[in-house]
């Protein structure tokens, strides 16, 4: 999937050095400012910049229906390809031909004009400078960029565990406030009847559900970084996992240990006094394998 | 730019950066649903297959690699299971009852070490099976979930009761 977001990007990125270089060949040079400004609005503005393209083409005299039929075709890989091949109609057709695997291979050559190009690969690598992560900006120029970004990759799964444990709090402060003398709440999805009002509920349900989105885009970003197959970012993805869950993932070992008859009863354990008796507590723990 | 050029670049793709290695046959890879068998590559480019016995060994690995992470997943909850059993009620004492609930079971820095790593081994290890799968190529991504499946199948029989994943309103985790 980053793959597709990266090609897009790049889709969005050549469009626009296209416009400009053909600008370029008509008018003279174009200011960067103006070309950082489009390269904000990337996704949306690929019409845009296409039209940009052609009505500069139009003002150049070299190019002509080849270019065209380019701006106006729809595939997002025929205007990468442009810029590769000094519009002809035989790259116009090889472009509609060639998948979307192209996209990748666009963002190395036409970069190429810059001092360094991201380097990408989709299979196993150990690259540091020059890897590019997320986004284009995101680019590794020296180690310390690089030894930077591998401890915010490390602090980032650290802080996902964090939240994960901040929900799990979130959960059980919400059954001891929330459900008074009982803590079978909800068990097998049956609602708290005499618990808060349907308002309270909704709001409770939606803070639970900014921590599930904090997870979610988080645990998005570490995929997504994965998929660079990038040996260092995939094993301090993993260290981070792991002091994370080592300092905040104690808490965990109740639920997945036990049943829930059993979580039940080490809570009421744990609530009613600390030193209780032992035997009465092996007692009610079950063997469920 | 020649022409066979543009078209080499639909089918080497991403590979295009390293393609110029010495070896005589490239990994094809493809973005899109394919079925390669021969001269495909999972993971890593020194992953590359040859032969139709080589994919289907890396076919029976991927499958028993997802079994082996539905088994890990046991062991994390037969290993908690063992904390349990092994802390007769005990609570965590001292200070860090501040930054656990009171209800939290006795666990030990080695147990919690060990926990740590199993987590995220699973992790892990999920990640590439995710990376494997990445390939698009249809035997790997069909070997992998059944692996998932018989996995379950066979490790997941003491999860009985217990949601699969922690929803539902107030459910005490």
């Amino acid at each position: 999937m980053s793959f597709f977001s990266a090609a897009k990007q790049s889709l969005g990125n050549s469009l626009i050095k296209l416009g400009t270089s053909m600008a370029q060949n008509s008018q003279g040079p174009v200011d960067d400012s103006s070309l950082s400004q489009l390269e904000n609005l990337l996704p949306p503005l690929q019409i845009l910049t296409a039209r940009a393209a052609m009505a500069a083409m139009n003002m150049s005299n070299d190019t002509s229906m080849s270019g065209m039929n380019m701006t106006n075709s729809t595939t997002p890989m025929s205007g990468m390809n442009m810029t590769n091949s000094t519009t002809s109609m035989s790259g116009m057709n090889m472009s509609n031909s060639t998948t979307s695997m192209s996209g990748m291979n666009m963002t190395n050559t036409t970069t190429t004009a810059k001092a360094s190009s991201c380097k990408l690969s989709m299979y196993w690598n150990w690259y540091t400078i020059d890897a590019c992560f997320i986004t284009k900006h995101w680019h590794i120029t020296s180690k310390h960029m690089f030894v930077g970004s591998i401890f915010g990759i490390i602090f980032m799964m650290m802080a996902l565990e964090l939240v994960r444990r901040g929900q799990r709090e979130f959960d059980r402060w919400c059954v001891r406030r929330f459900s008074p003398a009982s803590n079978s709440c909800c068990h097998s999805g049956a609602p708290v009847h005499s618990g808060p009002s349907m308002a309270l509920r909704i709001f409770l349900h939606f803070l639970r559900s900014c921590f599930y989105l904090v997870q979610y885009i988080v645990a998005y970003i570490a995929m997504l970084l994965a998929m660079y197959y990038n040996g260092y970012v995939i094993l301090f993805l993993f260290c981070g996992t792991f002091f994370g869950y080592f300092l905040f993932g104690a808490d965990t070992i109740s639920t997945k240990a036990s049943s829930s008859v059993q979580t039940k009863t080490i809570v009421q354990v744990a609530d009613e006094k600390h030193e209780h008796d032992s035997s009465q507590y092996s007692d009610t723990t079950p063997t469920t394998e | 730019m020649s022409l066979s050029k543009m078209s080499m670049s639909g089918m080497s793709g991403m590979g295009m950066g390293s393609s110029s290695n010495s070896s005589a046959a490239t990994c094809r890879m493809s973005m899109l649903w394919n079925w390669y068998i021969h001269d495909s590559c999972f993971l890593a480019k020194s992953w590359h297959i040859n032969t139709g016995n080589k994919f289907a060994g890396s076919i029976i690995g991927i499958f028993f690699f997802a079994v082996a992470i539905e088994g890990l997943s046991l062991v994390q909850r037969m290993f908690d299971r063992w904390i349990v059993a092994h802390s007769n009620g005990k609570t965590l004492s001292g200070p860090l009852r501040i930054f656990f609930p009171s209800s939290t079971v006795h666990v030990t820095v080695w147990q919690q070490l060990i926990r740590a790593a199993m987590y995220s081994s699973f992790y892990l290890s999920a990640t590439i099976l995710m990376l494997i799968v990445m390939s698009f190529n249809g035997y790997a991504i069909l070997f992998g979930f059944v692996g998932a499946w018989i996995g379950f199948f066979l490790f997941a029989s003491d999860t009985y009761g217990t949601p699969s994943t922690g929803t539902g309103c107030c459910e005490s985790r």
